[in-house]
């Protein structure tokens, strides 16, 4: 599902090249769930990026889906975003002015889904995440672990194929970190989602199927769980 | 769709200070730009009202100096010019000639004072459109008829029907005189630059004043309008060459041109400049008011970057981001149009209450303006987010991941718009300050005579034969100390005039400057409070012939070293030989628009047309209903009696300026308030962004003092170089306007140095405030929230 091959990311200034990604080639088959660690500035969350179309490497080839996204343009990465990947974040990212149900209904508007088929997914959702009761409220009025499942519910209402979570419990105490972890694995194991995610916790990893341990823009170590 | 709305409402809900102070702003703006709309509008539309309107001229007249310099601008002219140039220009379809006048009717035993009276040709009502008036093709052709106004026939005989009625007058002589009405028009409810109210038979007029009237070249009293279909193009050659046939070598010293009737009040009675003026600064309240919406969506917008950023990972494009952000913001202006619409609905009258302005606000029939006032509306929405939403949509999400917010392009582009408003403020305030200062000069200006309770009257020939027994029993009342007989009085214009020679040793020289009359009796100077320099006042034993007063300018011009020289000169005035026997100080017979003019004095009883009579200050209603009693005892019965205040019509002159003066308050005030209020959001917004460094600082031993310096300083740099822009700007404007006037206050330098620092201590109280606030926190509050 996903070809990297000889990926680098840099940053140039007058005298000198700073490589945050290094020859990086990964394959990463449909239906893993693959955990990316390393210290800080290791280069995951740039990495994840890349994975997302939200950045683009410096060189080297990138084939999502035996497409060479590396070659597409803003308009056709739009288009993948809508479609094909989700986004989970450490700090939720909902929109603070809309209410649960709004939030999760939004990918959907973009995506152009019909309001009938929309009220069904949501509403799907809401209950699958055991949230009903919250679809009325706003962001700020609920716990993290909930902003959180709101955030994963919002993720998935697209039906993406990739699921991508930077530290998607990095805000929260740790039983609620499990839940969401639980939910991750739910997702992959259940339909098949293929799941990426960034974290420091070694814990977290035990969830996914795959390990990749990331070394100053290098992968030192790849290994299935 | 509902998404959008929803999504409006909770952005206001969430910043009401924002969002209150932008909906604040634009409503004044466009409140300002629709009142100035309307007010355009009502200027533009005077007498556009009539079929022929774009076919209609009026001629009117210039006189020439013997050096070629204009002497006198006339709007009326000699009743011999009308026939001639009908018989002389093929062009002229019809023409008119229309004497204007005052006039008191009796009807029913009762009095009516009328000002609306004109004598005209029946050529005015192929003219001009008279509405309602009978199919009768000789209308105003016989003497003593005339047709009115519906309005006028509802107040004399409450119907419309009034046709072979009479309304009567009595002639100066004293004569009864019958006046049958002949027909009824609807009267002229629209913007027009005379409102005709009755129409009497021209050939009623000639039959009173006489075939010599009416061959006079110099009797400027006849308002002559002309149907001319098809302009030739060298009209002026031709009417050149007309008045050169007519009178010899006329040209030489008198010209009449045509003016189209659209055009009159502009010429006349109001000021192209004012508009585009007005106009101009309600535009810049509308920019002071977007630029606060401008800045505060750029504000407002940083916050929101989170959720941009989102939605562009969800998969939101450019397009749809741009368009939600614009459709918003016009939805957001269109709401202040809305309101502004309103508050212009309630304000109107009010703003007619004060400049005695006939303006409504009228939608109905208003389509093109309403169509134009919401394409400016949403060119207003969209042009204020423009900018940040496409800078904001085409932001790489990633990149702002660490959520430090947006600076567009080093807020340089920002601190531009904060330096305009600033700009703007300053501009007008100094305005302000310089037409404030000089309508108080001119109020507190010497102006060689005490216009102070001096109570005007008009007269008649009985009157002046009685002014002395008149005079005896007014004056014997301790609160009426003087009284004046005179042709016309100070605060009128220098409207009479004749050749002047001066003799001196047998030699004849032509005085070849304008050198106007006043015809006064011998206390007018102790009425109006002239000062006498050299020679001695007229007597009651003095008649026309026995010796004229001029004033020091004159004397001055004639060439006269003293006021003592002049005494005892011969001057022969209009051909009447005669000594100077006194030179009177100078003083502002007409207003200060004007140099004063040269002036010579002489009694002229048989001219007097009013009765200046000077009062103490106590007990004025009694004095007033004395006067009155006096007035009807001593004139010809039936004449209703009015008064003015001289003062009042000195006031009068300057009466575009007061309402220049009220307009620039209420614009300034608006501005200023505007601009105070985005400073305020604004100030909050950037100290908000700074908290953290505030925190930094403090923890690191900065006080108090030292951070509000530093928060400070900007504004004060923004307000430093708004006001070295402004202070150019707002010299040269109001050196232009102070071009109108002959007497003039001076730009002194402190008013701009005042206009600065109001504009600065507004700043800086306005952003002290909030840096006060930030600066004197805890840090740790600060600090705990990263």
């Amino acid at each position: 599902m996903i070809r990297l091959s000889e990926i680098d990311k840099y940053y140039s200034s007058k005298f000198q090249r700073t490589f945050v990604l290094k020859g990086i080639n990964l394959n990463i088959d449909e239906g893993e769930f693959v955990s990316i660690m390393g210290p800080s500035g290791a280069g995951k969350s740039t990495l994840l990026n890349i994975l997302g179309l939200l950045d683009h490497p410096s060189e080297g080839q990138y084939h999502l889906l035996d497409q060479p996204v590396h070659q597409l343009k803003e308009k056709t990465k739009t288009e993948y975003h809508r479609n094909y990947i989700g986004f989970i974040f450490q700090a939720y990212h909902l929109i603070e002015d809309l209410t649960v149900y709004e939030n999760i209904e939004t990918p959907l508007l973009y995506k152009g889904v019909s309001g009938k088929e929309r009220k069904s997914i949501v509403a799907d959702l809401l209950d699958r995440f055991n949230i009903v009761a919250k679809k009325d409220l706003f962001p700020e009025q609920i716990s993290g672990g909930q902003q959180q499942l709101v955030g994963i519910a919002r993720a998935i209402a697209g039906k993406p194929k990739l699921l991508l979570a930077d530290e998607p419990t990095g805000n929260l105490h740790s039983d609620q970190g499990e839940m969401i972890m639980e939910l991750l694995q739910k997702l992959n194991k259940e339909e098949d989602m293929t799941i990426i995610q960034v974290t420091h916790s070694e814990r977290n990893a035990t969830y996914g199927s795959r390990v990749i341990k990331l070394v100053d823009g290098m992968i030192q170590s790849d290994e299935k769980a | 769709m509902k998404r959008f709305f929803k999504t409006l409402y909770r952005g206001i809900k969430k910043n009401p200070l924002n969002s209150a102070i932008n909906l604040f702003g634009l409503t004044l703006g466009f409140s300002c730009i629709i009142t100035i709309t309307i007010w355009i509008q009502n200027e533009l539309s005077y007498d556009t009202f009539h079929d022929n309107s774009d076919k209609i001229y009026r001629v009117h007249r210039y006189f020439y100096n013997p050096d070629g310099s204009e002497n006198l601008h006339l709007s009326n002219v000699a009743p011999t010019v009308a026939p001639i140039l009908e018989k002389e220009l093929k062009e002229i379809e019809s023409i008119t000639r229309v004497k204007h006048t005052g006039f008191t009717f009796r009807s029913d035993n009762k009095l009516y004072r009328e000002e609306e009276v004109c004598f005209a040709e029946p050529e005015i009502l192929e003219i001009f459109n008279f509405e309602g008036l009978p199919l009768d093709d000789h209308l105003l052709e016989d003497p003593l008829t005339m047709v009115i106004s519906d309005e006028q026939a509802m107040k004399y005989f409450n119907r419309l029907d009034v046709i072979g009625e009479v309304i009567s007058f009595y002639s100066q002589d004293g004569q009864k005189q019958d006046l049958k009405i002949v027909g009824v028009f609807e009267k002229w409810n629209q913007n027009s630059h005379f409102h005709p109210e009755f129409l009497i038979s021209f050939i009623t007029y000639e039959s009173f004043v006489g075939e010599e009237e009416m061959n006079s070249w110099g009797s400027n009293n006849y308002e002559t309008f002309a149907l001319i279909p098809y302009l030739p193009s060298d009209i002026d050659a031709q009417l050149d060459n007309i008045i050169d046939e007519y009178l010899e070598d006329g040209t030489s010293w008198t010209k009449v041109r045509i003016e189209a009737l659209t055009d009159i009040h502009f010429n006349w009675h109001s000021n192209k400049t004012y508009i585009y003026v007005l106009a101009s600064i309600s535009l810049l309240i509308l920019i002071i008011g977007s630029i606060n919406y401008l800045n505060l969506n750029l504000a407002m917008y940083s916050r929101r970057l989170e959720e941009i950023k989102v939605r562009k990972i969800m998969g939101a494009s450019p397009k749809k981001l741009i368009s939600q952000l614009v459709g918003e913001s016009v939805l957001f202006c269109l709401t202040a149009l809305f309101l502004a619409a309103g508050i212009v609905y309630l304000f109107l009258p009010e703003f007619n209450h004060i400049l005695g302005s006939p303006l409504q606000f009228v939608l109905t029939d208003n389509f093109p303006m309403i169509a134009g006032f919401i394409l400016l509306t949403i060119l207003t929405g969209v042009l204020s987010v423009l900018y940040p939403a496409i800078v904001l949509s085409s932001f790489n999400p990633i990149s702002t991941r660490s959520n430090q917010g947006l600076s567009f392009g080093k807020n340089s582009f920002r601190t531009a718009l904060v330096v305009f408003q600033f700009f703007v403020s300053i501009a007008l305030i100094t305005s302000f300050l310089i037409v404030y200062k000089q309508l108080s000069y001119i109020q507190h200006k010497e102006l060689g005579l005490q216009k102070e309770n001096i109570i005007v009257i008009p007269t008649t020939p009985q009157l002046i034969e009685k002014l002395d027994v008149f005079r005896q029993e007014l004056t014997a009342n301790p609160n009426i100390l003087s009284v004046s007989g005179s042709k016309r009085v100070p605060s009128d214009g220098l409207w009479d005039n004749n050749d002047a020679e001066v003799e001196s040793d047998g030699v004849v020289n032509t005085i070849d400057f304008r050198l106007p009359n006043v015809r006064v009796d011998e206390h007018f100077l102790s009425t109006y409070g002239v000062p006498l320099i050299a020679g001695r006042n007229f007597d009651e034993t003095d008649v026309e012939s026995s010796g004229y007063l001029i004033n020091e300018q004159a004397a001055r011009q004639i060439g006269w070293e003293s006021a003592e020289e002049a005494i005892g000169q011969v001057i022969s005035y209009g051909g009447q030989r005669a000594n100077v026997i006194g030179v009177i100080g100078d003083f502002h017979y007409e207003s200060l628009h004007v140099p004063i003019s040269p002036i010579i004095l002489y009694k002229d009883p048989s001219s007097y047309n009013r009765v200046s009579i000077r009062v103490s200050p106590f007990d004025r209603q009694r004095t007033l209903d004395l006067i009155e009693a006096k007035w009807q005892q001593y004139n010809v019965p039936n004449y209703s009696f009015y008064f003015e205040y001289v003062e009042d019509s000195y006031n009068r002159l300057y009466r575009s300026e007061q309402n220049i003066k009220i307009i620039l308050t209420y614009f300034m005030v608006i501005a200023i308030s505007i601009a105070i209020l985005g400073l305020i959001a604004l100030s909050l917004f950037m100290i908000q962004r700074r908290v953290k460094e505030i925190g930094v600082r403090k923890v690191n031993g900065a006080n108090t003092s030292e951070l509000m310096v530093m928060l400070n300083k900007d504004f004060v740099k923004w307000v430093i170089i708004a006001f070295a822009f402004a202070t150019p700007l707002a010299w040269y404007a109001m050196s232009s306007w102070l071009e109108n006037f002959a007497y003039k206050t001076q730009l002194s330098w402190w008013i701009f140095g005042l206009a600065g620092v109001l504009a600065l201590g507004v700043a800086l109280l306005t952003v002290s405030l909030q840096s006060w606030r930030a600066a004197s926190r805890n840090p740790v509050e600060a600090l705990r929230y990263e």
